[in-house]
This record gives C-alpha cells, structure tokens and sequence, in this order.
C-alpha cells in the first residue's frame, strides 16, 4: 500500500480547524498541524489585558491549537509571520481606510499570509497538500476541467468569498475538508472527540481589533490621526446637509449615524477623500447598477469567463446578485448587475461566482 | 502522535529520561517529612539520605545542601536572596550585581524584578566563542559588586566557563560568587573542595533524574534570604512540605552519575565525535559554534545555510517528523522562534541566532543513532531548501 498522503493543516486554535484535523484523518490523510502567529506583540497585550477579547491567533489561542494537535495524535507546529502581517495586512487596511476605502484583511490575508505560508511551509516540509477549516468545498468542474473552490453544504456558513483572490495554482493542492459539513455537524464532532474549543464562540471580525472599534484602532497611530479631519456632509448637489468626524467612520450605504435632519432617510454614496467630504442622498438614487472592478483574479481561464450569467458577490454576506462581468483592459472589469444595488463600496473585494463555483475576485473601485 | 514513529532523542540539555532506578519509586515514601510519627521519620530519612548523595555529588556537605522544586527557583534564591539580605538584613547603601550575557533567563529576567530598580546590574560580555571575558570581568568587578553569577557551562552552546579562575578573582575581592551549574553537572567534574564558590545550583532533571527537584549549594557562612517563607522546612531556608520522590530521585541520580562518570564522559565524547566526523563528511558546509572553546562533551551547537527563518523552520519541523529531537535555542524559547540571547552575544546576526540547532547528547544515545542523525538532517535540509521560493 501506497504511503498515505499528507496534508499541512493551518489550525488557529478554534473548532473548525479541529475538526477539520479528524475529517482528514477519517479520510486517511497524514495530518500535520501549523499555526500562525501572526499578531504583533503590542497588539498581542491589548488582547491579554481586555476581558473577552479572544483572537484567532493569540498565544492563548496558540496553546489551544497544541492541546487539540496533541488530542488528535498529529505533530504541531508554531511559525511567527507578524512582521509580514504587519506589513501586508494591517498596512493595508489603514491606507486604505485613509484612503476612504474600505478594506477587506481576511481576503488578503488568506492570499499573502495564511494560505501562502501554508503552501510555502508545505512545499519545504514535503507535504502534498495544505488544508484550512474554511467552510467552502473545492469540486472538479466539468465546465472548467478543473478543480475550483464553491459554495459548501452549509451555504448559510460560505466563507468561500473569502477564498476568491487566492492564485488559481493554489487550488489544485488545497483540500477544505469541512465543505460538505454543518456547522451544527462539526461543532457536535469536536464534542465527541473531547476538544474543548467546541463551546467557543467564533472569532470575530477583525482579528487584530479585538474590540471592533478600527477607527479607534487607525488613529492611535499618530502619522494616521492627522489625516482623520472633520468636514461636511453634503448632498449631491453639493448642497451642504451637516458635520461629519472624519471619513473613516463612515461607508457606502451607511444611513444610520448620519445626525441629519431630512424628510427621506439618507444613504452614504460617495466618500470623497480630496474635498474630504461624505456625500449622501435619497434612497432612489442611492443604489446603481453599474461599477468597477480592478486587480482580477481569476480561478479559471480568463478567456474562458461567462460574460453573461454570472453571480457575484460585493460583500462577505451578500447574496449573490446577478450579473454581467466584462473584462477591460489591465485586469479590470465592468459589472452591470440585474438589479440596482445600495453598499457597492470602494475597497471592498467583488466575488464571481459560475452557480455554485467561485471562478475569480476583484477588488471594487 | 506518529508515536509508531522511533524518535532520536538528541535533547538531552533540555531535559533527560530518567535512571530505571528512578522511575521504580512509586511513592513509598508519602508521609510529610515534618511529622513526629514512624512513617514521617522515614520520610526524613529519605529526604536525608539523599542530600548527602547530592553534597558528596558536588563536594559540599549536607547542611550547604537547600532542596528546591527547580533550578530556576535555586537561581532566583540564589540573585534575589543575595540581594534581598543585603538591602534589607545587612543595610547595603548600594547594591551593584554582575551576570554574564549568557545565563540562563532564570538569573537574567531577575533584572525585571520590580523589587530591585535600585539595583544596579552589570553585564559581563562573552567572547566569540561564547566564553564570559576573564579581564573584562575581573575588571568590572569593583566595589561596591556584592555578586558575581556565572555559569559553569552555557546550555545552548556547550561552552565552558572559567569557573575556576572566578571564584579565585571573587574570593580575592571578597565578592560572593554564584555558579549555575544546572547544564555542566555529570558532564564535567568538578568539586566545591576544589574551587572557591558561595552558590551553586543543581537540578535533577538535566542528569537523569525527576522533574521537580533542584538544590542550592549555600557556603557555610554566607547568608542569603528565603524565596518562600512559611514553615521550617531546609532549614528555615525554603518552606513548603518536601517533594519526597523527586528529592529521592535527586540522590540516587546523582548517586550513580558520581559512580558512573568517567563511563558517561566517555561515551558522551564517542557520540560527539562520531557525529562531527559524519557531519563533516556528509554536510561539510555546516559550521560548528564556539569550536574554538572548550564544550560539554554532549553538546554542539549547529549553524545551517538558510535563505531565511522559514527555511529553518521547515528544516526544524522536518527533522521531528523524520524521527530526530533536537533544539533551537534553550528549550524554553523554541515555540515561538526569538533569537537566542546566547548567540546575539557573541556576536551573530539575527537570522543565524534563531536558526542555531543545539544537538545534545544523553546516555542512551548510540552510534548508530548519530550517524543516522546526520543522515535525517541532511534529508531535512534538503527538503527544506530545495522547494523554492516562488510564493
């Protein structure tokens, strides 16, 4: 018999990668545990000083990934990538911010950090294949002739959004062993095999704001505050409506906090960074149909991209929307959607879907 | 845990398998050594006897004997008795200490005690083959220095102390002298009869006995604050009820490392060498620290090519899955990879202070075993490094 096959596994510390761990060991694979230490140290005693924070990769959360890779019976070990994160993920997403866009981390960070550590670290330690505790499937498409990522049993869980700038070669050596899984499934398996992770809540939004509150988080960088200024709040017509604390705290489609008077609610439409001022206006005008997409990746061969039928996705949760992709010059596209959409935001990351297939990412303009 | 696996255990500097007479010791004697009745005088025997096997280990006698739960807790007795005697027993104006850039954290990290702000700390430098500078020491040591600690061997390099030759400068300028010997003891000898020295730590984990006891050699005549105050166990000393089987343990191990030492020195040297002579022929690139200095006769420390951290790591992580147990660092750094302060020291760059891998030799070990070692780590590494750096 043939050597079994082996899989670098990134556990966080959490459930679903627990569990992902027995899947595979179910499925015969040889599993190897790897964790990211990705915080920064400062960020790292924010975390151990507040009550209640609990990120994905703290040491507290390092020490639980040991304890579940021990219970399972598989070797485990502990990498440092908080200077590329540093560098990668949470530069970004304050240029971003700064730049009155609004940044997407845990896209890029499965791009740059988690799955590119996972690949590199599995390429130098001989191992076939690299797995996460993503809820998202990968299934060969006849359409395609190729593997690509896709909607997960527990549709309601999909976090394959999350996967689609990943590069396309990754895809053929990454396994996803919760996609046909429940959440209600995994969480019942991590019981049974006694990994006391199973009752943890699920970690939060960003995890290196541990208290939610990324404005706070960009201005307590001093370079970063003095770019946080007041300004106003208009309307389209440039008609000035109110006050606004800095453009940071504010995003497309937002209609609560506004502190405006007006007979129609209002909406967030445009954040325009060199008159540093908030546009807004009615709900009738707010949506729109048509934007951009820049820095395309595609998962299967661009040429051979549906023009018409698409689903694609503007935000983590959204339901995908009909659409129409039409690929422009320099890696860019023009979607047309179905129907008018409010919350198409600049920074935040377009997903294309084929049905059930994510087929590549953008990065909304 | 691939447990089917077999594992070569080259991690003897961060701890050992016990002696078999050891792990015997099923807990016979559980009374608490304090107690008037049979059963706790046969606890006290034990715990007697076997400071007198640890004394004689080390050429002390028993009463210099403190039993502790672990070499860093005889280390801190050691620093911060020394130093809380003086401030506030003995009425010092000034306190000045003076460690060497390579101890153990056990004795560095003393110097974030909040207690001791007012205390001035010196840092003596180490050459580059990581033995602590004799003139330069010699030199600092001025009044008002109160203590000296220095270890007799540096547990990630190996590398030997001129532990004689300062206790004789202490002893001249009437300074109290500390020695961690916690990595030195049963791989070279030496003896409190022979050289001039106040403290002294020993644990019993580093030489084939159990977690859990450690001792502080204490001078006749030197007076050095408790760590922990309650009862009036060691000699009002170290309160607490006496871990019995471990402090048991202690004894016969060092019982049978005093009997037995020039046997494990020997076969320390044959591993040593029958590693070096097939690294040197199967991976010539491989540079060895501090080969300029005398080292443990089971301890090497390894300096690997590496395009980066990850590289190393990769290599670190194959060897434990190709079956090799090895260190980087000090164990208790090796988690999560930080340089090595011991390396740093003696002049390193980052990078090869955090790849360092210290191979470290027990009784157990065969030549069988470091010829295959070689073997595995030259397989590690070319795993490692021959994956590219496309990602």
């Amino acid at each position: 018999m043939a050597d079994p096959k082996k899989v670098l596994i990134g556990l966080s510390g959490g459930v679903d990668s627990a569990t992902a761990v027995h899947f595979l060991q179910d499925a015969g694979y040889e599993v190897v545990g790897l964790t990211l230490k990705m915080l920064p140290d400062a960020i790292e005693r924010v975390c151990a000083a507040g009550e209640g924070f609990r990120v994905c990769c703290s040491k507290e959360a390092v020490m639980e990934a040991r304890i579940c890779a021990a219970k399972l019976g598989i070797p485990h070990y502990v990498i440092n990538c908080a200077d590329d994160f540093s560098d990668k993920i949470i530069a970004y997403f304050i240029a971003d911010y700064l730049a009155a866009k609004t940044p997407n981390p845990c896209v890029f960070c499965n791009k740059f950090i988690k799955f590119r550590y996972l690949m590199q670290y599995a390429a130098m330690m001989g191992i076939d294949f690299a797995a996460t505790g993503h809820y998202a499937d990968i299934k060969f498409s006849d359409k395609y002739g190729r593997k690509l990522i896709c909607v997960p049993a527990d549709a309601e869980r999909d976090q394959s959004y999350m996967l689609c700038m990943l590069p396309a070669d990754y895809i053929d050596k990454i396994i996803l062993p919760l996609g046909p899984y429940r959440k209600s499934e995994t969480r019942a398996c991590a019981e049974k095999l006694g990994l006391t992770v199973a009752n943890k809540p699920d970690s939060q939004e960003i995890c290196f704001i541990p208290d939610g509150d990324y404005a706070g988080f960009i201005a307590a960088d001093e370079t970063s505050r003095s770019q946080i200024r007041p300004g106003n709040i208009v309307n389209t017509e440039n008609k000035i409506l109110g006050r606004h604390n800095g453009l940071i705290n504010y995003t497309i489609g937002q209609r609560k906090g506004l502190n405006i008077a007006h007979k129609e609610p209002l909406y967030v439409v445009r954040l325009d960074r060199d008159k540093n001022e908030v546009v807004v206006t009615e709900a009738a005008t707010a949506s729109k149909t048509e934007f951009f997409a820049s820095g395309l990746n595609w998962h299967i061969d661009p040429a051979a991209a549906p023009t018409a039928e698409c689903l694609v996705k503007i935000r983590y949760k959204h339901k995908a929307a009909q659409a129409v992709v039409t690929q422009l010059a320099g890696g860019r596209a023009k979607i047309n959607l179905a129907r008018a959409e409010r919350g198409i935001t600049p920074g935040q990351i377009l997903a294309i879907y084929d049905g059930d297939s994510l087929i590549g990412g953008g990065v909304i303009e | 845990m691939n447990d089917d696996k077999p594992m070569i255990y080259f991690d003897n500097n961060s701890t050992t398998e016990p002696f078999g007479e050891i792990t015997g010791n099923k807990f016979v004697n559980f009374a608490n050594a304090s107690s008037y009745h049979r059963a706790g005088l046969r606890a006290r025997l034990a715990v007697e006897n076997a400071r007198e096997k640890v004394a004689a280990f080390i050429g002390a006698r028993p009463a210099e004997i403190v039993f502790t739960s672990c070499g860093s807790e005889a280390n801190n007795m050691a620093v911060a008795g020394v130093i809380n005697h003086y401030k506030y027993s003995a009425g010092a104006y000034k306190l000045t200490v003076i460690l060497s850039a390579v101890e153990h954290h056990s004795i560095l990290n003393i110097t974030h005690n909040p207690a001791f702000r007012d205390v001035e700390f010196r840092i003596a430098p180490v050459d580059s083959n990581g033995v602590v500078d004799l003139a330069a020491l010699d030199e600092m040591i001025t009044p008002p220095v109160s203590l000296v600690s220095v270890m007799m061997a540096n547990n990630e390099t190996g590398a030997v102390m001129p532990f004689e030759k300062i206790g004789e400068i202490c002893a001249r300028k009437s300074v109290l002298f500390h020695c961690d010997a916690v990595c030195a003891s049963g791989k070279i000898s030496y003896s409190l009869s022979r050289f001039a020295c106040d403290l002294l730590t020993v644990s019993a984990h580093k030489m084939y006995g159990p977690k859990g006891a450690a001792c502080l050699y204490i001078r006749r005549g030197v007076t050095v604050a408790p760590l922990i105050y309650g009862g009036h166990q060691e000699n009002d000393m170290r309160a607490g009820t006496e871990n019995i089987a471990a402090i048991e343990g202690f004894g016969v191990c060092c019982d049978i490392v005093r009997r037995d030492f020039d046997k494990i020195a020997a076969h320390y040297k044959e591993l040593k060498s029958a590693f070096t002579d097939e690294l040197k022929k199967c991976m010539p690139r491989v540079k060895i620290n501090c080969a300029g200095a005398e080292t443990l006769p089971n301890t090497l420390s390894l300096l690997f090519e590496f395009a980066d951290e990850h590289q190393s790591n990769a290599f670190m992580f194959n060897l434990d899955m190709m079956g090799l147990a090895v260190s980087r660092g000090a164990a208790c750094a090796s988690s999560a990879v930080a340089p090595s302060h011991v390396l740093l020291a003696m002049g390193l760059n980052k990078t090869d202070a955090a790849s360092a891998v210290r191979v470290s030799f027990g009784i157990n070990n065969t030549i069988a075993e470091a010829v295959r070692a070689v073997e595995i780590m030259r397989a590690a590494y070319e795993t490692a490094v021959s994956a590219g750096r496309s990602f």
